[in-house]
């Protein structure tokens, strides 16, 4: 289910080819955007498959896990994704010139 | 004590509102001004929230007090949906503006080469599935009035009359704002900016609701947490199979629903606002979560033993004299419900006037492409009657099933049914390999198994008999429909879901395998597998001028897909151009209007 993983999700490469290492620099963030995109939805049913280890009833030896304990972990889990979520598409915002159709910010000489 | 009259005139005050927003918001669409903010990624992300119907509204506060935490599931699969944005929802919303698609019908039709049989088999399993959850929409709003006429017993309160006027109500206000005009783009932007105004009111109800219930009832937020592990359901009581189907069914339902595809990738303006939609829409779903544990436990807490537990978020309020915000939480739930019904009627009346009646209407007529003069008008009334048809089902639904337990059952199953589009959808994303005899044979064994394993046995009794849910059918105990296989045991949803997906996963993979594409399939496939490489911007098209590719692909949605490819194929032909249409137009085509293109009578050089 990936989408045409190495260069940039399929997407064309950077049209004009400005200062080599600048463009080796900007290629890297983008790879590394691509992982994190990816990494993200993983990590999301990680965080919510914990709940699933917890014992579900009192038949079993420890003590069942109480309702608030379960609210405040769900909770914190989601507002961390929601946290991760924002600062990947901070990041998208600052790397991914070639979608966002911003040149990047502190660079000139930009992608397209 | 609030009469019942104050709360019908609030509420009619409030749908004012709605029809003079969405009306304002038409008319600035019109003039041109809508780019600044009526097609900002706000308005977007707020329109993302009809996924919380009624029965999120209400019914999630019911869910948590029968079954605890398990009610959150329903929001973390969508949660899980919109993080993954970059390679999922990203590519979905850039094929559906390259490719113009109007529904999720439309999208599999033009991955699998057209198929208009793909097209119906999706828009019929579609109506199955919604129409029991507008009939439940209907109902809560019902009920909601119904909580308000108990505690107000001077007044004659009838249930019947009260239903037929809201889905009368609201028939109209969505054949008024999304029949109004017919465009090649599908978009309405009256009918979006109301949604998003109703997100708003039903976030704003419940965490007023909330609030009142945490600080005003149990008198803080450690009191409050003190109070919900001392209640019934102060401990982790979820079924780890449940946990984990229903996250998936959610995350499922959020991209196949019919009216969730049409706000987020139909009325997509601009791609670059799922980049704030990742994070807004979750933190949405997670504000309008938050409270719905605490109002439970103390409803459960407050209210007599037979209280509904469905209405909580109104009877709490009511029930400490806060009239007030009884009726914020009414219009909180309202909302939810109009929204939905709004949006999941134009939708679905989209899908069966372009893959249905219109196909249906010009084989009756016998013309095919050359029938003379324009065909707009009857497009639109199709798809005006298509709404009210949809409206009408839903009402006769609730009114036969008489309301009741039955119907808070079907949230789920409708989540499930539409589920099984999610194997042909993601494989026509991401597998070239994938053919239209593979999507019909996985869509048909999902939707059979959907049917006999959870759709039959839940609506109804008297529809599976007793016979055949304990011995199978024709006898054969493998065939149960609550024990496939002979395997027992397992959660009714679990099994059904488990069943119905692998099924229809494997049936799509082994036929699109045992297969070959057409050449169309062959190019619709690379268009849609390699869309990033195909469409240049994620702007998309936004020019005031028809293209050739665009007249084409809106006359295949009236004309059938063969004859307007042989319509336009024909003309390119006669003009001297080569190959196929989707090739650079000429630029002579342009500006041509599309009732032109229905005119193949009309023979005219293009200059």
């Amino acid at each position: 289910m990936s989408a045409a993983p190495g260069r940039g999700a399929g997407e064309p490469g950077p049209a004009g080819s400005g200062q080599a290492a600048g463009h080796e620099r900007r290629t890297a963030q983008r790879r590394r955007l691509m992982d994190i995109s990816k990494l993200l939805p993983v990590l999301g049913i990680l965080l919510f498959s914990v709940p699933l280890l917890w014992p579900a009833d009192d038949t079993g030896p420890a003590a069942p896990v109480a309702m608030s304990s379960a609210i405040s972990y769900i909770f914190l889990a989601w507002a961390a994704l929601v946290g991760l979520s924002l600062c990947f598409s901070l990041a998208v915002g600052q790397w991914a010139s070639h979608w966002t159709g911003k040149e990047p910010r502190r660079r000139r000489g930009g992608a397209r | 004590m609030a009469s019942l009259n104050a709360l019908i005139l609030v509420c009619l005050a409030y749908v004012v509102l709605l029809f003079g927003v969405a009306f304002a918001a038409d008319r600035l669409a019109l003039r041109g001004r809508a780019t600044r903010w009526l097609g900002s990624p706000l308005i977007y992300t707020l329109s993302l929230s009809i996924y919380c119907t009624a029965w999120t509204f209400y019914g999630a506060v019911g869910y948590a007090a029968r079954s605890g935490l398990e009610f959150i599931t329903i929001y973390l699969g969508p949660t899980l949906v919109m993080i993954g944005w970059w390679w999922g929802l990203r590519k979905l919303v850039r094929i559906g503006r390259s490719q113009r698609v109007t529904s999720i019908a439309d999208l599999i039709s033009a991955r699998y080469g057209k198929s208009n049989l793909l097209a119906i088999g999706v828009t019929v399993l579609a109506v199955i599935g919604v129409t029991p959850y507008i009939a439940l929409q209907l109902q809560s709003v019902t009920l909601s009035f119904g909580a308000f006429a108990e505690a107000d017993p001077s007044r004659n309160y009838n249930d019947a009359t009260t239903v037929f006027w809201v889905a009368s109500g609201l028939a109209v206000f969505a054949i008024l704002f999304g029949t109004r005009n017919l465009d090649a783009n599908e978009r309405h932007h009256g009918v979006v900016t109301a949604i998003a105004l109703e997100a708003v009111v039903k976030l704003l109800a419940l965490l007023a609701v909330g609030i009142f219930v945490v600080w005003g009832i149990a008198g803080g937020f450690s009191q409050a947490m003190a109070r919900i592990d001392a209640s019934d359901i102060g401990q982790w009581q979820v079924d780890g199979g449940r946990w984990a189907a229903i996250t998936f069914l959610s995350a499922a339902a959020f991209v196949c629903l019919p009216r969730m595809f049409q706000v987020m990738v139909v009325e997509n303006e601009d791609e670059r606002h799922l980049r704030i939609a990742a994070w807004a829409f979750p933190l949405y779903l997670m504000l309008i979560s938050v409270f719905v544990v605490p109002i439970a436990a103390i409803g459960l807490d407050l209210m007599p033993a037979g209280a509904n537990p469905d209405l909580f978020v109104l009877t709490v309020p009511l029930s400490q004299g806060q009239q007030g915000l009884a009726m914020l939480s009414f219009l909180g739930g309202f909302s939810s419900a109009t929204s939905m019904v709004i949006v999941a009627a134009m939708a679905l009346s989209t899908m069966v006037s372009n893959h249905i009646v219109m196909p249906a209407w010009l084989r009756w007529r016998g013309e095919g492409a050359s029938v003379s003069g324009d065909v707009r008008m009857i497009v639109l009334y199709s798809r005006r009657i298509s709404i009210a048809a949809i409206m009408a089902l839903g009402y006769f639904y609730y009114v036969l099933s008489g309301g009741g337990a039955a119907l808070a059952a079907i949230g789920l199953v409708a989540f499930a049914g539409i589920a099984q589009i999610l194997p042909a959808l993601v494989g026509g994303l991401y597998w070239r390999g994938a053919t239209r005899p593979g999507a019909l044979a996985g869509l048909s064994v999902g939707f059979g198994l959907w049917a006999f394993t959870m759709l039959l046995p839940e609506l109804g009794s008297g529809l599976l008999s007793q016979k055949v849910m304990a011995g199978g059918l024709f006898g054969i105990s493998w065939l149960r429909p609550r024990a496939l296989f002979g395997i027992e045991g397992l959660d009714p949803t679990v099994h059904a879901v488990m069943w119905s997906m692998t099924l229809n996963a494997c049936a799509f993979v082994g036929m699109s395998l045992a297969t070959f594409p057409s050449p169309l399939e062959r190019l619709q496939g690379a268009q849609f597998v390699n869309v990033f490489e195909h469409s240049a911007a994620p702007r998309g098209w936004t020019g005031s001028v028809a293209q050739c590719e665009d007249l084409m692909i809106m006359s295949q949605r009236i004309l059938g897909a063969r004859e307007a490819q042989a319509f336009f194929q024909r003309e390119l032909l006669r003009q001297g151009g080569r190959g196929l249409c989707r090739n650079p137009p000429p630029p002579s085509w342009s500006g041509w209007s599309v009732s032109w293109a229905a005119r193949s009578g009309r023979r005219r050089r293009m200059r």
